[in-house]
């Protein structure tokens, strides 16, 4: 919060926030843990220009942090991702944030979705 | 002593254009001709200590050489994270002047009150620390800082002490000797309390003590024995006197550099503030007097 107000003092027009927004955190969702909605306001309150993207969407992101900021303000860009995209058994699962143990099943599971 | 400080940070500012002047919120009227000239090294930007380290280990990254003030603990206690990750990690020359070191903001209460900032500052590698006991050891401190690479922490005292130290000192930052070189009692402090001491040893002087040595230690994060480990052998007794907490300050490190030296640590004692947050009322003068910091206390500790 502090360096966000600051951004805005010194009209860092230059400068892009990306808040990858998968809604979770290490022990559940954030709506549980601390919710933090709601975000967009809370950085617009800041003075950031703020966008919100499909952050699995390349084309949607190339789009987005090419575009100049129009009023002199710094820029915010809410990415919503699903944590553990694309392999069936990690999604959105806690589990998998300090997943230090991987089963051989797990590992087939794990080619199959990433080679589909 | 801050007001030498800011205005020997000016100073340099003019004659370097990567030193650059980052206050929180310090009040009307500071550095306003820094202001008012070196508009692009000046920087006022608000009680945000936590994004102040981070913005000056930016600054210092893109070749700044930043001195910035605030309140001790609003540093060592609120921005204690970025001082460690932002700064430290990477060693950056940033130069944190902390205003208020010790009891001088007592009648602010514990909030102020900066009694353990060189232990915590101790636990951070890589940042020199520093507090400097006149106008003239601060002035030429921050002079030399310009061609040291680490950071600094420098404590401040109220301002207005009298002036021991000389003019122009070629190492500022090494201990300095006073009284008897074989003394039977030895006192050392940092910062301020030299003055306490030096008033001791004359009070002593009087009474017909004459064997008594001061030493002023202007940077606790390494302990030079090299100049007094003489006088420390011939002592009776080496007290070390602190504006601060027991634990973790200059006793410490006096006590941990004697022992890897292999000197006889059992002489050593120290007269320190108490392990507690202060909640007496009172002016700084008051609380070094109530704690034993002050010279008669001193004098006492030795003649009763």
């Amino acid at each position: 919060m502090e360096a966000a107000a600051h951004a805005r003092k010194h009209k860092l027009d230059n400068l892009k926030v990306i808040v990858d927004y998968n809604n979770m955190q290490a022990t559940g969702m954030t709506q549980e843990v601390l919710d933090m909605q709601p975000l967009k306001e809370k950085w617009e309150a800041f003075g950031f220009e703020t966008f919100e993207v499909n952050g699995h969407d390349r084309i949607e992101l190339e789009k987005v942090l090419k575009r100049k900021s129009e009023s002199g303000r710094p820029q915010c860009i809410i990415a919503h991702t699903v944590k553990g995209k694309g392999i069936r058994r990690a999604e959105n699962s806690s589990i998998w944030h300090h997943k230090a143990k991987i089963s051989a099943e797990d590992i087939q599971i794990l080619k199959t979705d990433l080679s589909s | 002593m801050r007001q030498t400080a800011l205005q020997t940070v000016y100073e340099l500012a003019k004659k370097d254009p990567r030193v650059v002047f980052v206050g929180s919120d310090l009040g009307a009227g500071t550095l306003s001709e820094m202001k008012e000239r070196l508009p692009d090294q000046f920087f006022m930007e608000g009680i945000s200590e936590q994004y102040l380290v981070g913005f000056v280990a930016g600054l210092a990254k893109e070749g700044f050489i930043p001195f910035v003030n605030t309140i001790a603990n609003f540093f060592t206690r609120r921005a204690y994270e970025q001082i460690a990750m932002d700064l430290a990690l990477h060693s950056l020359p940033v130069r944190l002047l902390a205003s208020g070191g010790g009891m001088v903001y007592a009648p602010l209460g514990p909030t102020h009150t900066a009694i353990d900032d060189l232990a915590l500052m101790s636990a951070i590698p890589n940042i020199r620390i520093f507090a400097p006991g006149d106008a003239n050891e601060m002035r030429q401190l921050l002079q030399n800082s310009l061609i040291d690479s680490k950071p600094w922490y420098v404590r401040f005292g109220k301002g207005g002490e009298p002036l021991f130290s000389p003019e122009i000192q070629e190492n500022p930052e090494k201990p300095k000797i006073f009284g008897d070189s074989q003394p039977e009692h030895l006192f050392v402090s940092t910062g301020i309390i030299i003055h306490e001491s030096l008033q001791a040893m004359e009070g002593l002087k009087q009474r017909g003590i004459s064997s008594v040595g001061v030493i002023h230690v202007p940077e606790i994060s390494q302990i030079e024995f090299g100049l007094w480990r003489n006088m420390y052998s011939n002592a009776r007794k080496v007290v070390v006197i602190e504006e601060h907490i027991p634990n973790g300050g200059l006793f410490s490190r006096i006590l941990e550099t004697a022992h890897s030296l292999g000197l006889d640590t059992s002489k050593l004692s120290r007269r320190s503030l108490p392990f507690a947050y202060i909640h007496n009322y009172g002016s700084q003068r008051d609380h070094l007097k109530a704690h034993g910091l002050d010279s008669q206390s001193l004098i006492e500790s030795v003649t009763e």
